[in-house]
């Protein structure tokens, strides 16, 4: 049979799912340096963004399961590295890796179709300049693609009521250099911490004001990833303006929900950072109209025909984007279907080869010392969601 | 460059075995390299194709002239395509090199996609055998790789 050439080769194994690529890396001492090349892993991740046959949901409720996105039948809890160690939050999903933290563990990234992990160095936060405060922490995980690095960034926001002032502190961890720096401070204040930094084009984005005031415009402000620097988003024509706002991202493109008593609208921004390029792109009449739910939009369809829906952080939907008509998609196999939890928060994932940098097996500790850490898991657990996870009015 | 003539122009292909096709230059310049070749004026009467035989010659122009017939609708054109990869592997390859020498980037596309489809869940020793691969590895090399990723090597296919 005739051999194929080296580039050829390269197209064919682009084609793989994760797992076979990682079997194949025995075939010969030329396979595996192909398939460890970083020019192989950015060919096979960019043909992976394209084919949703490589995209799956990453559910976070109180354990993390996945679903493979074109069939969502079959949904499977995650062997993270953090799953011992009492409630992880999924606070990112980019290019392969996801972004995890946990209260006693700290952050990880961790690639779920390599299943290797590395630990974030902790790093400390400011003390609060006020006597009395609140504080928020939020984060954000994205890529430089000039630097070909991939950051996450912190943000720890202490809000002093007596005198309505605010100050930030943001720290940008790069896995390339595997430290922590401190930035600009983030000049706005964030309107809802629950909410991770949206990942888009080169920037994170979170909705913001100028001062914690309920009557005070929400804006968008996008913190560039290579150059650091933050800026604000325009935003679309809204006819009307008393709506709930929601921060995503559907098919590489950010986008705002805007959700109403009887309506959702969505909107997506498909010449990023040129005004004047939002597009209502959708009206959702939510099929238990009236009421106001939340419609997060996750991902096209296999033949882009369709978008994937999660309402409220419970049901699914695809939306036929021609006939406007909604299907229920209910996952088999689902934890959710003895009961149905306060919430969960869902994420797309693409299997990808990027690697992170592994330190190891996480210290499993004694017995003992186990049950001793649950306890003061759930403890700190709590405090970890009143503090991190509050939602400001 | 291509004179105006109002009958149908036709190219002359000359295989590596020198096997001589007439195909109509419509259907012939859909493979870039052949395009390039006209263009270029370069070709005389008959184009030489040095590195594809005869027999892969006869499915690449089947492949051509349903792709260059603009009344097929999308549909029908993908149960072409996937009727047309139901071929042996050996065959595929024979197809691929000969797709990626004349620059068919839809030909070479849907048969890449052919073997990759085939790949999936098939063991290394599989893929040796299939691709003629010799095994540069110690057996403690091997079975250090193995162990790097373990788990992924549950539920791979049976050869």
């Amino acid at each position: 049979m005739s051999s194929l050439p080296i580039d050829i080769m390269a197209d064919l194994l682009s084609r793989l799912p994760v797992t076979t690529l990682l079997q194949l890396r025995c075939v010969s001492k030329c396979w595996r340096s192909l398939i460890d090349s970083p020019n192989f892993i950015k060919m096979h991740l960019h043909r992976s963004k394209g084919n949703t046959a490589c995209h799956s949901l990453v559910f976070n409720s109180n354990k993390l399961y996945s679903s493979e996105l074109d069939s969502l039948n079959f949904l499977m809890e995650l062997n993270h590295p953090l799953k011992n160690f009492g409630t992880t939050t999924v606070m990112g999903s980019c290019n392969g890796l996801l972004l995890l933290a946990n209260k006693d563990k700290g952050v990880y990234l961790w690639n779920m179709s390599t299943r290797k992990h590395h630990k974030l160095p902790d790093t400390s936060a400011q003390s609060s300049p006020y006597p009395q405060y609140l504080r928020y922490m939020s984060y954000g995980f994205g890529y430089d693609s000039n630097l070909d690095d991939y950051k996450v960034v912190r943000i720890v926001q202490f809000y002093y009521e007596e005198c309505d002032s605010f100050s930030s502190e943001v720290k940008v961890y790069s896995l390339k250099s595997n430290s922590w720096r401190t930035v600009q401070q983030l000049p706005y204040y964030l309107c809802f911490t629950c909410q991770w930094g949206a990942y888009a084009c080169g920037a994170l984005h979170w909705a913001v004001k100028q001062r914690r005031d309920p009557d005070m415009p929400i804006l968008v402000v996008a913190f560039d990833i290579g150059t650091e620097e933050y800026r604000l988003l325009s935003q679309p024509e809204y006819l009307i303006e008393d709506f709930d706002m929601g921060l995503e991202v559907l098919g590489g493109c950010i986008c705002i929900t805007c959700s109403y008593d009887t309506n959702i609208d969505i909107w997506v921004m498909k010449d990023y950072g040129v005004n004047g390029s939002w597009t209502k792109f959708l009206v959702v009449i939510p099929p238990r109209a009236p009421i106001r739910e939340y419609m997060k939009p996750l991902a096209y369809s296999k033949g882009g025909e369709e978008i994937l829906l999660n309402c409220d952080g419970e049901r699914f939907f695809w939306y036929d984007l021609a006939l406007k008509t909604f299907k229920e998609a209910t996952i088999c196999g689902s934890p959710f279907s003895d009961y149905v939890p306060y919430s969960y928060y869902v994420v797309v994932y693409i299997g990808s080869l990027v690697p992170v940098a592994d330190f190891g097996e996480i210290d499993h500790g004694n017995q003992h010392g186990q049950e001793k850490k649950q306890q003061k898991n759930r403890r700190e657990r709590d405090d970890f969601l009143s503090e991190g996870f509050k939602l400001v009015l | 460059m291509a004179t105006t003539t109002t009958e149908t122009k036709m190219l002359t292909l000359c295989t590596s075995d020198k096997q001589q096709f007439q195909i109509e230059e419509t259907i012939a310049l859909q493979a870039v390299t052949i395009r390039n070749m006209v263009e270029d004026e370069c070709a005389s009467n008959v184009i030489p194709l040095p590195n594809v035989n005869s027999k892969i010659m006869i499915q690449i122009i089947e492949y051509l002239k349903k792709h260059v017939d603009s009344s097929v609708s999308k549909e029908d054109m993908e149960k072409f395509d996937s009727a047309f990869v139901e071929k042996k592997l050996s065959e595929i390859f024979d197809i691929i090199l000969a797709a990626n020498y004349l620059n068919i980037k839809n030909l070479l596309d849907i048969c890449c996609q052919r073997v990759a489809d085939v790949m999936k869940n098939k063991s290394p020793e599989w893929v040796r055998r299939t691709f003629n691969i010799v095994n540069d590895f110690t057996a403690e090399e091997e079975a250090k790789i193995r162990k790097e990723h373990e788990w992924a090597f549950e539920g791979v296919d049976e050869d």
